[in-house]
Parts: C-alpha cells; structure tokens; sequence
C-alpha cells in the first residue's frame, strides 16, 4: 500500500525532476533563471492535448509534437525575451517571469480557460505485479522521465555538442577561447531545457488536469527541485525531484492535503538553511 | 525640486476627495495602496540590493492581521494599522533569517518559496482567514468631521488617510537611504565583502532592512483591508508581487517616487485604455518587457536623462549604477555553487 503511494510519488516527482532539470541546465550555461520552464510544460500538455485528445493521433506523437513545440517557444523566449536583456541576470530573471505569466494569460485568453481531463496514456487502473498493486501510468511515467533524463546525461557526456556545453557551464571564457561559440550555446541550451519541460508536461498531463495554471506549482517545485539539488548540478534537480515527490506522497494522511503543495517549499527553506549549495552542489570554497 | 514635489502632492491629496468622483477616489486610494508596497519594495530593491517576491503576500499578511483584528477584537483604528505592520514584520524577519548565511539570488529563491507558503497558508488556515471565501465586513472608521460640514462621501476621505501616510512613508524611506545606515545598506550593495572588511554589521543590516520594508508592505495591507473591506487569499498571489516588481522596474530602479508613479501607472491607465478585462494583463506584460529591453533605467531613468541635459550638475545615471549593482548581487553571490571547479556531466 505504501509502496504504491511511494510510486506514484516518484512519478510526480520524476517529472517535477525533469523541469527542474531544465532549470539547472539553463543556469549552468546561460547564468540565467528561466521561470517560465514550468508554463513550457503546460504548453507541451496543451499540445499533446489538442494531438492525442482532438485528432486522436497515437500518444508517440503527441509526446513528439509537445517536444518540438515547447522546443520552438523556448527558442522563441531566448531570442525575444533573454537576449535582449544584454547578459543582466536581474532583468533576464524579471524578463522571463514576464514571460510565465504572458504563456499562462495568453492561453487562458486565446485556448481555453477551463481545465481539461486528460486521458490516461498508459492506463490509470491498478494491476497486480506480483502482489504489488501499481498505477501502469505511474511506472511508465516513472521510466519514461528517467529515460529522458538518462538520454540527456549521455548527450552531455559523448556528444560534441554535450562537450561544448559542458565547458561552457565550466568557464565561459576559456570555451569562447577554444572557439565554442557561447550564443549558439544558449540557444542550444534553451532548445533542450524547453523539449524537456514540453515532455514532462506530455507525462504530468494524464496525471491531473490540463489548465493554463498547471505550470505554476510544477515550475516553482521544478525550482525548488534544482535548487535542493543544487542550481549547479544536472543529476541534483532529478535528485531534488524526486525527493519532493517522495515527500508529498508520505504525506498523504498526515497532512491536510491542502498544505502538501507547501511541502517542496518548506524543504527549499530546510536546504537554505542547512546546506545552501544543495544536495549534490559543490561546496563554496 | 523635492520640495516642490511633495507641495504639489500635499495639495493634489487635499483637494482630490472633494473634486473626485465615488470610483476614481477609490481607484487613486488603490493606486496609492499599492505605491505603499512598491515604494517598500523599491528600498528593499535599490538600496538593499535585495530581491523579493514576497512583497504581494506580505502585504496579504498586514490585510489579515487587520481584517482579523477588526472583525474579532475591533481595536481603535490605527491599531490594526499597527497591529498589520508588526506581524509583518515578524513574518518578514523569520523569512529573512534563513537567508544570512546565502546571498545574492538565494534571497529572491527564499521569498518565492516563501510567497507560495503564504498564499497556501491563506487558503487552508481556514480557522484564522476562513480559507478561500475570505473576510468580510471589514469595518472602516469614518472621518465624520469632513462628512458633515464639507460633505465629502465617507469612502473618499480615505485619500487623505492613505496619501498621509504615502508621503510620510517615502519622506521616511528616503532620510533612511541618505542616514548612515543607508549609506552603509548601500555599501552592502556594492559589495558585501568590502562592507564587511569596514566594520558593517551586515546580517543585522541586511536583516532590518527586509524586515522594514515588510513592515510597510503590511502598513499597506492592513490600509488595504480597511479600503475595500474584504480580503481574500486571490488578492495576495503571486502575481501581485510580479506586479509589484513590475511597479518598482517601469517606475525605475533607483528611486522610491519612480515607484510611485509605476504604482499609479499599472492601476490608473488600463482605467483610462478600457481594453476588454482579457487583455489587459497581456499588455500589462508585453509594456514590462518592453521597459526591460529598452528603457532598463523606467520613467525615473527617461526623466534623469531629460534633466540631466538641463543641469550639468545633476549626479548622473544614479538609477543605473543602482540598477547594476543590484544585478550583480543576482550573478555573483559568495555561495554560488562552484560547478566551474568540477568536470562533471551532471
């Protein structure tokens, strides 16, 4: 019974893990906040929506069309709303809580303003697996997002390409003066961050309701998860993700559910005061 | 040139309850509610160099304290407002403590977190704030003296109320920045090792600043539960914080009045625009991140440069070096994690 609960917890946090991913792959080569990772994933759950829901399309494509279109308005939010800002974190920051905001208005004005049932993908009634009762859509959820996850670890660490950001995330100036050109890099890095908010937003989906406010709360614990992790470190957001996954289903019965979106937050505070540089980051010399 | 601006203001309050209509008092009262927490938030900002997102659900913290304080126990009047005033400032020092031992955009983390705790607390702690259908009837004290004699609607008086205690507010604001501490806050700004290396106490100025300026945010609040009479978790979202950010970047960093008149400008002008009530956060966002591009210093910027032409002597681009330093306490901060030292892939 609590093994199914710790699923579903590792599943919601999984994907919580994939934004926050996002978030700490975007700071470690742009020096940038990207507030609106969140509402990218509320695009991609409209556009897997208006796919799987409205044309009835297989969910392989779905899952590919959220991916390229959150990919497309995150390039869209570099070119317009980051690069502007002239390299200033503050105004980049403000920019792109702007541009959160801006996702969620424009949706609610020019989509749809009710929340949306969507579907489950991969079947959302119990099965027994060798005595233990588990949610299919919870476990694939789960594999999926790691497998992302686990994909973009490779590409950073056998690619050209993954070189290359690396060692921008390292020291800017020493890859600009090995010839890696930094602006493609960003947009590279953006492109990435906004395919994988497109995808967690594919996989959450099915799991709650489609609204243009769903990317507020899985944005901030996206957050939270990368700062617990540590802002630096990619493995640290998907750490910090699932360990507020974890937390929220534990405190199912003990908490009044209201208050358990409170929990990411309250860890946030914990991990500020204790450990600032988070789970996985390097100490401050 | 100060002078003269608060004369005018002084005279605009007195004659506004008399010569304005019910909804346009009432709209300038808001509009100067709310330049109370942006001015609060541009001290914090410009000279603190700190960074909040709290600032809407503090506010919300000072509207309960009064709205709670006013329904149960029915204090005299400036009771509540201080009541309001020193919760929040409670509140403000319990979220400041966790950010002395981190800096820079750690602090701006900690009151977004705090924010959403805020707004969660609101509508769950139903026994206190009664969740999400709010307080109602909030009793507001009437100036009798104005009613009878010179016939000015109760609701309007309220001008003079609010627009004392604006004045008073950034009169206060502005001796501080120029006080010693202010100039030391200043000098936490610029560069917090430095500031140390003199002798600043840093935590305990950095602390006092956030939770002064938490105070005048919930000063602001409990006038606004007064104001309207009702408060309600919705009103104290995140998104009331965002606009009080955009408040204090259009109105220009740098400068307590440019964050008034970013006040007066994102509650005033859709009044005057009437565009349908869908689009008018959508041009609300595209005007902020338009002046983010292309006008970073705001009007308080545009109107240092159109002065700067006419007085040599005028210190030049104060809202820009405001501005920048406040930007690289965002970039640098002494416990960024070092992921440059490392070669990892993640």
């Amino acid at each position: 019974m609590y093994l199914q609960q710790i699923i579903q917890g590792l599943s919601v946090g999984a994907v919580y893990g994939l934004v926050g991913i996002g978030i700490a792959l975007i700071y470690r080569t742009a020096r940038i906040y990207q507030f609106a990772q969140g509402d990218l994933a509320m695009i991609g759950a409209y556009v897997a929506f208006g796919v799987y829901v409205v044309w009835g399309l297989p969910p392989v494509v779905a899952l590919a069309a959220a991916f390229i279109f959150s990919m497309l308005v995150g390039l869209l939010i570099e070119r317009f709303a980051v690069r502007p800002m002239g390299g200033n974190a503050l105004r980049a920051l403000i920019s792109t809580l702007a541009v959160s905001l801006l996702l969620r208005e424009l949706v609610r004005v020019f989509v749809d303003a009710d929340p949306r049932n969507f579907p489950s993908v991969f079947g959302d009634s119990p099965v027994d697996i060798a005595g233990i009762i588990v949610v299919p859509q919870n476990v694939w959820v789960l594999i999926l997002s790691l497998a992302v996850a686990a994909g973009l670890h490779l590409f950073l660490a056998t690619s050209r390409t993954g070189r290359a950001l690396r060692s921008v995330a390292q020291d800017p100036d020493a890859a600009a003066l090995q010839g890696v050109d930094l602006r493609r890099a960003a947009v590279i890095t953006f492109a990435i961050a906004s395919a994988l908010a497109g995808a967690g937003g594919f996989l959450i989906a099915p799991l709650s309701y489609v609204s243009p406010t769903m990317g507020v709360l899985s944005g901030l614990k996206g957050f939270a998860a990368a700062i617990v992790g540590g802002m630096g470190s990619v493995h640290g957001a998907m750490v910090g993700g699932l360990l507020i996954g974890i937390m929220e289903a534990l405190s199912i019965g003990f908490l009044p559910s209201g208050y358990r979106d409170a929990i990411a937050f309250a860890l946030l505070g914990f991990i500020l005061l204790a450990k600032p540089e988070g789970l996985m980051g390097a100490r401050a010399l | 040139m100060k002078r003269a601006a608060i004369a005018l203001s002084v005279l605009v309050i007195a004659i506004a309850p008399v010569v304005l209509g019910p909804y346009t008092a009432y709209l300038l009262s808001l509009a100067m509610v709310l330049a109370i927490v942006a001015v609060s938030h541009s001290f914090l900002l410009s000279f603190g160099g700190q960074l909040s997102f709290a600032h809407g659900a503090l506010m919300g913290v000072g509207a309960y304290t009064a709205a709670i304080l006013g329904t149960t126990v029915a204090p005299p009047f400036p009771l509540t407002l201080v009541g309001g005033a020193v919760v929040t400032a409670l509140v403000g020092l319990v979220m400041g403590l966790p950010t002395i031992r981190v800096s820079g955009h750690y602090l701006a983390m900690v009151t977004l977190a705090a924010a959403v705790v805020l707004h969660i607390v609101f509508l769950n702690w139903t026994g206190l704030t009664k969740g999400p259908a709010g307080i109602t009837s909030i009793p507001r004290p009437s100036l009798d003296l104005a009613t009878s004699t010179l016939g000015i609607p109760a609701k309007s008086q309220w001008i003079w109320v609010i627009g004392t205690i604006l004045i008073a507010a950034v009169w206060l604001l502005s001796r501080l920045k120029d006080s010693r501490s202010g100039l030391a806050l200043v000098a936490i700004r610029e560069n917090e090792t430095a500031a140390v290396s003199l002798g600043v106490p840093v935590n305990r100025l950095k602390l006092a600043a956030f939770t002064l300026s938490a105070a005048v945010a919930g000063l602001a609040g409990a006038l606004f539960a007064h104001l309207i009479g009702f408060v309600s978790p919705d009103s104290f979202s995140l998104v009331l914080s965002i606009e009080v950010l955009a408040m204090v970047i259009i109105g220009g960093i740098g400068s307590l009045i440019g964050a008034v008149l970013g006040a007066f400008l994102l509650i005033l002008l859709p009044e005057v625009l009437r565009f349908g009530e869908d689009y008018r956060m959508i041009v609300f966002l595209l005007v902020l991140m338009a002046t983010l591009a292309f006008f970073p210093a705001g009007l308080a910027g545009l109107a240092t440069s159109a002065t700067r032409r006419l007085r040599s002597d005028r210190p030049a681009g104060l809202g820009a070096a405001a501005e920048e330093s406040a930007a690289r306490s965002l970039t640098t901060s002494e416990t960024e994690p070092t992921a440059r030292a490392t070669n990892e892939v993640g």
